[in-house]
């Protein structure tokens, strides 16, 4: 065995086939060559490695088969790469599904969340409403209260997906330590006087924080469609509104031209 | 006597049945089709779990904390499944209750006093089971450890045939740690799937 490796190694044999008739070689430092006339190796043991060896090369190719096979009916017109059966490696490819369905895409909600955060975390210090805050007591700056706030959907698109987009910006925007300073995310008043009532059992609730409008800022979204034909037009829009004035602060907006493949 | 003709011709046979065997059994295993369900598997709960426990053990609401802070009452809720996939109640109070056992708690109550409470829920049992002794107001609650699970479903249609036949699922995973006095979310991590499927609902 370690002669048929220092063979394939040192590349004196043309084919792999070759290396099955050298049952027997004698190397040195220039090569190994094939003693014939010590072979001890009867001719049925010779078919038998070159059978053994046909076989492994029609099981390989048997093997490459069913994976093309298996990898063939999943592909559909850009397979997406599948680290698991049927799960993307990457949520922003876009799938058959995706081109297909007449909801609005979710690779292009995804890069709306995403761009609307890094706009927002850019020019977050920018706003005068967020930098001037201090608090007149211990001129300390204070950090404001960002709530989400309603979705405003005029497609022909559940309105959970765009929930689902905003609490994405949320998280996106919460990730940042900028913003993270100069804003304490909270949950809805609603929800969490719910929660208040189940975790108390209903007993002694006391009532959860209530803050100054004038330190309040919401997350508002819009979301809107029109259709002509097979193509769909969609306007995506997010806004930051101070609860006091209804100042919009923020404003990002998305337009995505969308149509259906068949 | 031995005819080697014929016994490279068995050999060579032999190996062509054996090679048959395997494409039959590797087609068994993989199988040709593809998959035919978007559904969360349990597999991907491992795998968010598991960058939960380390993105709530390395969060800033620890770091901040140290065995001098006021004492934190952490109670976990269960999953809010707002996917199209019908998660059990007893799996949606799985999915939080093991990110809370998975936390070392006693590094917790010594290094951050942060604290577990049993559920209200599980408070109200005790005197079910048989628990006869003077239950006593237990110390306020402060945080709630709580999850949503969140679906965007897209479906595509095969003119020809009629149907749909194409499916994806965007999953959004969340985990968030709440102060129930502020409303403030103290931590939140989240985690996305995509999944994709290909045939009719009905097979």
């Amino acid at each position: 065995m370690r002669c048929l490796r220092r063979v394939i190694s040192l590349g004196r044999f043309e084919s792999p086939a070759e290396m099955f008739d050298a049952h027997e070689c004698e190397c040195d430092n220039s090569g190994c060559l094939m003693n014939e006339s010590s072979s001890t190796v009867t001719g049925e043991k010779i078919m038998q490695q070159r059978s053994i060896f046909s076989g492994a090369i029609l099981m390989t190719m048997a093997g490459l088969l069913t994976v093309g096979c298996a990898s063939s009916e999943e592909r559909y017109d850009q397979p997406p790469r599948e680290s698991h059966r049927g799960r993307l490696d990457d949520p922003y490819q876009s799938t058959r599904a995706d081109q297909a369905s007449d909801r609005a895409s979710i690779p292009a909600l995804l890069e709306f969340s995403d761009l609307t955060a890094q706009r927002l975390a850019q020019d977050i210090t920018s706003l005068p409403h967020v930098i001037e805050r201090y608090d007149a007591a211990s001129k300390v700056q204070k950090r404001l209260v960002l709530e989400m706030g309603g979705i405003d959907n005029k497609t022909r698109t559940p309105s959970t997906d765009f929930e689902l987009i905003q609490r994405r910006l949320r998280s996106e925007l919460m990730k940042s330590q900028l913003i993270r300073s100069k804003f304490m995310f909270v949950e809805s008043v609603a929800r969490q006087e719910q929660e208040l009532q189940r975790i108390q059992q209903g007993g002694g609730a006391s009532q959860t924080n209530r803050y100054a409008n004038e330190d309040i800022y919401i997350l508002q979204g819009d979301f809107m469609e029109a259709i002509r034909d097979s193509r769909r037009q969609y306007f995506f829009n997010f806004k930051l509104v101070h609860a006091q004035t209804r100042e919009i602060v923020f404003d990002s907006s998305y337009d995505l031209g969308q149509v259906t493949v068949r | 006597m031995k005819m080697p003709g014929i016994g490279l011709s068995w050999m060579r046979c032999g190996a062509i049945m054996l090679s048959l065997a395997g494409v039959v059994a590797m087609s068994a295993v993989t199988g040709c089709a593809g998959p035919e369900s978007t559904r969360l598997r349990a597999s991907d709960f491992d795998e968010t779990l598991g960058k939960m426990i380390q993105s709530l053990s390395s969060s800033e609401f620890l770091a901040e904390r140290s065995p001098d802070s006021p004492p934190a009452w952490v109670v976990i809720d269960k999953v809010e499944n707002l996917t199209n996939d019908v998660i059990p109640p007893a799996e949606q109070w799985m999915l939080v209750a093991r990110l809370q056992s998975a936390m070392p708690l006693q590094r917790f109550r010594e290094q951050y006093r942060v604290m577990f409470q049993i559920t209200p829920e599980r408070h109200a049992l005790l005197r079910q089971a048989g628990f006869t002794g003077e239950l006593s107001t237990p110390p306020a609650i402060t945080h709630t450890l709580s999850a949503v699970f969140m679906s965007a479903p897209r479906a595509g249609r095969d003119i020809k045939a009629g149907m749909v036949n194409t499916r994806s699922d965007y999953y959004y995973l969340e985990y968030r740690l709440v102060d129930v006095k502020t409303r403030e979310t103290k931590w939140l991590d989240t985690f996305e799937i995509k999944q994709q499927a290909k045939g009719l609902a009905i097979d």
